[in-house]
């Protein structure tokens, strides 16, 4: 057990915790991701770096269900990626079964986000090198929801966001044209900012949407929009 | 007392339990729904101790749920079948769980399907099953009148013909129960048998 007592996120002695910050770093590599919240839809988009020719596309998912009513997206390290969204999908259905109610959106972020924040203090480990957009909505009130994590631990809600690679540059495009939309122009939104960044033509992005009515779907031919 | 039974049609499977929650001598409540509907083409009739049965059926529940959400697709009826049967054996030698359980489910590729699991993990693949004391007049009655690929009002009316028997010859019978139904739209409840309806309350 001494052997996993030493802590690898320290202070340096200006008040930063390099690991943490070479996660984000992590993150900035990763591929670009977006999510819009519109009134009654929420979308999510992420790049798709140019398939390898014997690659079966379809096996690489980057836009995940965590229940019926809340999705995920992220940026960064995907191996990293699918330990958090599996204990995210147990914790909605450990949820559901010990107070007979879905997650709220804040309710799975703020677990997700504790968890990577975990990993900031624990020793032996590394932070997750991802951030994530979650998107859904209140099982009750109908309201959509649009949130954000990153490897320190914070999240916060957005009416847009962006991560991974030139999210500053999507951010920018996003601040200047955002406005409440709804529907088709929500999505509209989202592959607009997503084609600043990413080379156009249709192979290039996933985009899937989710309604409160019918849950998530995967975008048949987002270069098309 | 806790009667459940069902039988495999053509194309579809449907159960049958009765509503009665007993603790002793007293009936809490008599539109109990003991069938509770595993996903959208499985449903799950228990019979057994109230807490197990709630406490059990909840919890496969969710982890075909989990399952969905972590592979895409849905478990098929053979492996929630299994899947129910492990979790009971497991249990079996610690802290046992005494419910009895009829799993009726429709996958595309083999249509549908019903499986009989009883509380000590014994598990089999059946065309018609029943629990409890009804099971002496339920099991009866199929064995005359059934036969493979009923007609969905063929089915119906065995059921009736089941409840009937059990009604008129069970000394302490429950008066209600409820029927659901799974064949390729899904799982959903076809109808209630309802003998005694609760009584509006007086106001004073």
């Amino acid at each position: 057990m001494a052997r996993y007592d030493r802590a690898i996120t320290v202070f340096s002695p200006d008040g930063h915790l390099f690991q943490v910050e070479y996660a984000l770093e992590a993150v900035r590599k990763g591929n670009a991701a977006v999510g819009v919240r519109g009134t009654d839809i929420v979308v999510l988009g992420v790049e798709k770096k140019s398939a390898a020719k014997l690659q079966d596309s379809r096996s690489v998912r980057k836009i995940v269900s965590l229940d019926d009513h809340v999705a995920l997206a992220c940026a960064g390290l995907k191996a990293d990626a699918r330990i958090l969204i599996n204990r995210a999908r147990i914790e909605c259905q450990s949820h559901r079964l010990t107070v007979e109610d879905p997650v709220t959106v804040e309710y799975i972020t703020r677990y997700i986000a504790g968890l990577q924040q975990k990993y900031t203090q624990s020793g032996g480990v590394r932070p997750f090198g991802l951030s994530t957009l979650i998107v859904g909505f209140d099982p009750y009130t109908g309201v959509p929801s649009l949130y954000q994590t990153d490897p320190s631990g914070t999240f916060s809600a957005w009416k847009a966001n962006a991560t991974g690679r030139n999210s500053n540059s999507m951010r920018e495009f996003l601040e200047k044209n955002y406005k409440e939309t709804y529907g088709q122009e929500t999505v509209k939104l989202a592959i607009r900012a997503l084609l600043e960044v990413v080379e156009s033509g249709g192979k290039n992005i996933e985009v899937a949407v989710m309604t409160k009515e019918d849950g998530l779907r995967q975008l048949e031919c987002p270069g098309c929009q | 007392m806790e009667c459940v039974f069902g039988l495999v049609g053509n194309g579809f499977a449907v159960v049958a339990a009765d509503t009665s929650a007993v603790h002793s001598i007293l009936l809490h409540k008599s539109n109990e729904d003991k069938i509770t509907v595993l996903d959208s083409h499985k449903l799950i009739a228990a019979s057994g101790e109230s807490g197990d049965r709630v406490q059990f059926t909840e919890y496969i529940q969710k982890n075909v749920a989990l399952y969905q959400f972590r592979n895409g697709i849905p478990l098929t009826t053979a492996a929630a079948a299994n899947f129910t049967r492990g979790e009971l054996a497991t249990a079996l030698r610690k802290n046992p769980y005494f419910v009895n359980i009829l799993l009726a489910g429709y996958d595309k590729e083999t249509g549908p399907s019903l499986y009989y699991i009883d509380y000590i993990a014994t598990l089999h693949k059946v065309d018609k099953g029943a629990f409890g004391y009804g099971s002496y007049f339920s099991l009866s009655m199929m064995d005359r009148h059934y036969h493979s690929g009923m007609m969905i009002e063929e089915a119906i009316d065995l059921v009736d013909k089941c409840i009937m028997e059990i009604r008129s010859r069970l000394v302490v019978a429950p008066p209600n129960f409820v029927i659901k139904i799974v064949d390729k739209e899904g799982a959903r409840e076809y109808a209630w048998r309802e003998s005694v309806k609760d009584a509006a309350v007086a106001s004073a």
